[in-house]
């Protein structure tokens, strides 16, 4: 169950003069690096040295705001603050499978681009055959869909993102 | 045998759990809170699922989202360590009707011993002997007709509290009615049951407990004793086996007893009978623990013989692999339980980030825990941080060598009781064996922990 992770941008640096016994990556180097992931919008760097058969992975922090929600709350939203609009995540508050395809409805609960109100049903997750409503908790357009339906999620697993409108 | 077995616990137990399943070939998963994301049994369960936040109501003793976890990871039984829903009868019971195995005894049996006052009945049904005592009382006028017969110093109980909450020494006459009353109010409101008993007060009473281990077919054993009179507010700071003043004749007797008890009531896999025993080896039983204890290495110790893994055996339905004969008892055992606690300002509980970890080793020890240099102590569960267990040929090569591996242990970033411990095991009375329930409390001044409020426990 582990969290799907966006494929990171990797940068196989040209790194000169360097002997083979020291450290693959040398301090100067690592500070512009972290100064280019932070000017830029890529999330996440992978640095790659041959050599050593060695990798260097970059990830950008995640904003404190977004940090302190998960901490603070039971709630199912976690907001990230984006340099644009304003990114609600919606995680799991059930340990079950979950499912996107409405068996009344013969149609999918919600879909990627979808506009959603606050309250709506968005999904579910069934814990041995009880169904629990999985509720979008602010009003925005879905932009991104982490689970697939009928995969099992755990606590706290994210399952869709909303740009709040 | 089974393929899967979920742990519905954390820290050192799930630790445990886990190396007995490993050893065993079995895959192990994990269910565990946001807090414990970054815990050793999450790190190396096979499989690990996100329950909940870090408070235990909402992960570790939410039923509804374990049991999915179970259904989700096909997990055959499930392990639920000590604490948390380890003796919770509808937990089993709900476990016993969705066919997965519960690590433990039948809801039946914990529905027995479980509520102290039928499982004083039912034992002395089955011939344990009993301190005086009182039925469930549940006003003052009922309290003060009943005591006439005990006498004073007596002990209050409530019938809710366990784990030395809810129990209360009253000395005098005088100080009935406030004492019953106080106790009361507490007992309503932490356990919503004001049901409250009494019992004959023992002054210099050791705690020793029976270990037993009985499968599904009959067959039960026990194996001997553990000391654990070393408390403080009747929580259990260290922990010895065998008793040096229990005769052989006397463990023999008690551990067939407890043994015939729990057949009686049915009860299998394994289980602590807890008696108060006097300065002339008079024994009383008290209540009966339906869970491994966190005391069970010291009689691993001692017995050569892995306890968890028999629990697993038994709840797969496989009989016992040895029989009473083939236990021999070998080695003196201690050990020491290291909290997350100062013990220099009253146990206050503590929580950071253990910057230095350095476990003591060599010959005759060993350390059960979930520590890791660089592990941040979350605010929400119980303090144990490790325990520290050790075994020598006598109780004076023990000592010796739990003095040693204190010295050698480093946990820094947060206060622990490893200075307190080592305090303890300098007492002259600790050293010649003359430990009884009340002996950190009345030898707090030379245990260094005087500035601590004392109160009658």
């Amino acid at each position: 169950m582990a969290n799907e992770r966006q494929n990171p941008v990797i940068i196989d640096m040209p790194l000169k003069n360097i002997p083979d016994s020291e450290e693959f990556i040398s301090i100067s180097q690592l500070k512009h690096l972290i100064r280019l992931i932070d000017q830029s919008d890529v999330s996440e760097l992978e640095v790659k040295h041959g050599a050593h058969k060695a990798s260097l992975i970059l990830r950008k922090a995640k904003p404190l705001a977004g940090d302190s929600a998960q901490l603070a709350s039971t709630a199912t939203d976690i907001e990230e603050h984006t340099a644009e609009q304003p990114r609600a995540m919606l995680i799991a508050s059930h340990v079950g499978v979950f499912h996107l395809w409405s068996r009344s409805k013969d149609q999918p609960f919600a879909g990627v681009g979808d506009l959603i109100k606050e309250g709506q049903q968005v999904g579910l997750i069934r814990a041995f055959d009880i169904p629990n409503e999985v509720e979008a908790s602010v009003s925005g357009r879905i932009s991104e869909i982490f689970v697939q339906d009928g995969q099992p999620v755990e606590y706290g697993q994210p399952l869709m993102a909303i740009e709040k409108q | 045998m089974f393929r899967t077995i979920l742990i519905a616990n954390r820290g050192e137990i799930a630790l445990r759990v886990i190396r007995a399943c490993r050893e065993m070939g079995i895959r192990s998963v994990i269910v565990h809170s946001e807090a414990d994301r970054d815990s050793l049994p999450v790190r190396l369960a096979d499989e690990h699922i996100c329950i909940g936040p870090g408070p235990s109501g909402k992960s570790y003793l939410n039923i509804p989202n374990i049991l999915s976890a179970a259904v989700l990871s096909q997990a055959e039984a499930i392990h639920p360590g000590y604490g948390f829903l380890s003796e919770n009868m509808s937990f089993a019971e709900i476990c016993e009707d969705m066919n997965i195995a519960f690590i433990g005894p039948s809801a039946s049996a914990m529905a027995i011993m479980g509520d102290k006052v039928s499982a004083r009945q039912a034992m002395a049904a089955a011939g344990l002997p009993m301190l005086p005592g009182t039925p469930v009382l549940h006003t003052l006028s009922e309290g003060l007709g009943a005591i006439k017969e005990i006498g004073f110093p007596l002990m209050l109980k409530a019938v809710a509290g366990g784990g030395g909450r809810g129990i209360r020494l009253i000395e005098r006459l005088e100080d009935f009615e406030h004492t019953f009353l106080l106790a009361q109010n507490e007992a309503r409101e932490a356990f919503h049951d004001d049901g409250i008993y009494f019992e004959r007060y023992l002054g210099r009473a050791r705690h020793i407990e029976i270990q037993v281990l009985l499968d599904q077919h009959g067959n039960g054993i026990h194996l001997g004793e553990r000391n654990c009179s070393c408390q403080r507010r009747n929580q259990k700071i260290l922990e010895e086996a065998p008793s040096m003043h229990l005769p052989a004749n006397i463990r023999q007797e008690m551990g067939e007893k407890a043994v015939h008890a729990a057949l009686a009531v049915g009860y299998c896999n394994a289980g602590t009978m807890e008696f108060l025993v006097d300065e002339q080896n008079r024994y009383y039983f008290m209540e009966m623990n339906t869970r491994l204890q966190v005391e069970h290495p010291v009689t691993e110790q001692i017995t050569s013989l892995d306890l968890v893994k028999e629990q697993i055996r038994i709840a797969a339905n496989q009989p016992l692999s040895i029989r009473q004969q083939d236990v021999h008892f070998r080695y003196h055992a201690i050990e020491c339980r290291i909290t997350a606690e100062d013990a220099e300002a009253d146990f206050r509980p503590q929580t950071g980030v253990v910057t230095q970890y350095i476990t003591p080793g060599g010959p005759g020890v060993r350390v059960d825990s979930h520590l890791y240099t660089g592990y941040e102590v979350p605010p929400y569960y119980d303090s144990l941080l490790a325990k520290l267990i050790v075994w020598g040929e006598t109780r004076d090569e023990a000592i010796s060598r739990a003095r040693r591996a204190l010295d050698e242990f480093i946990i820094e970033g947060l206060p622990t009781t490893i200075p307190f411990l080592r305090r303890l095991l300098d007492h002259p009375g600790f050293v010649r064996g003359e430990t009884y329930t009340r002996f950190i409390q009345e030898e707090a001044v030379a245990l260094g922990i005087d500035n601590a409020p004392r109160k009658a426990a």
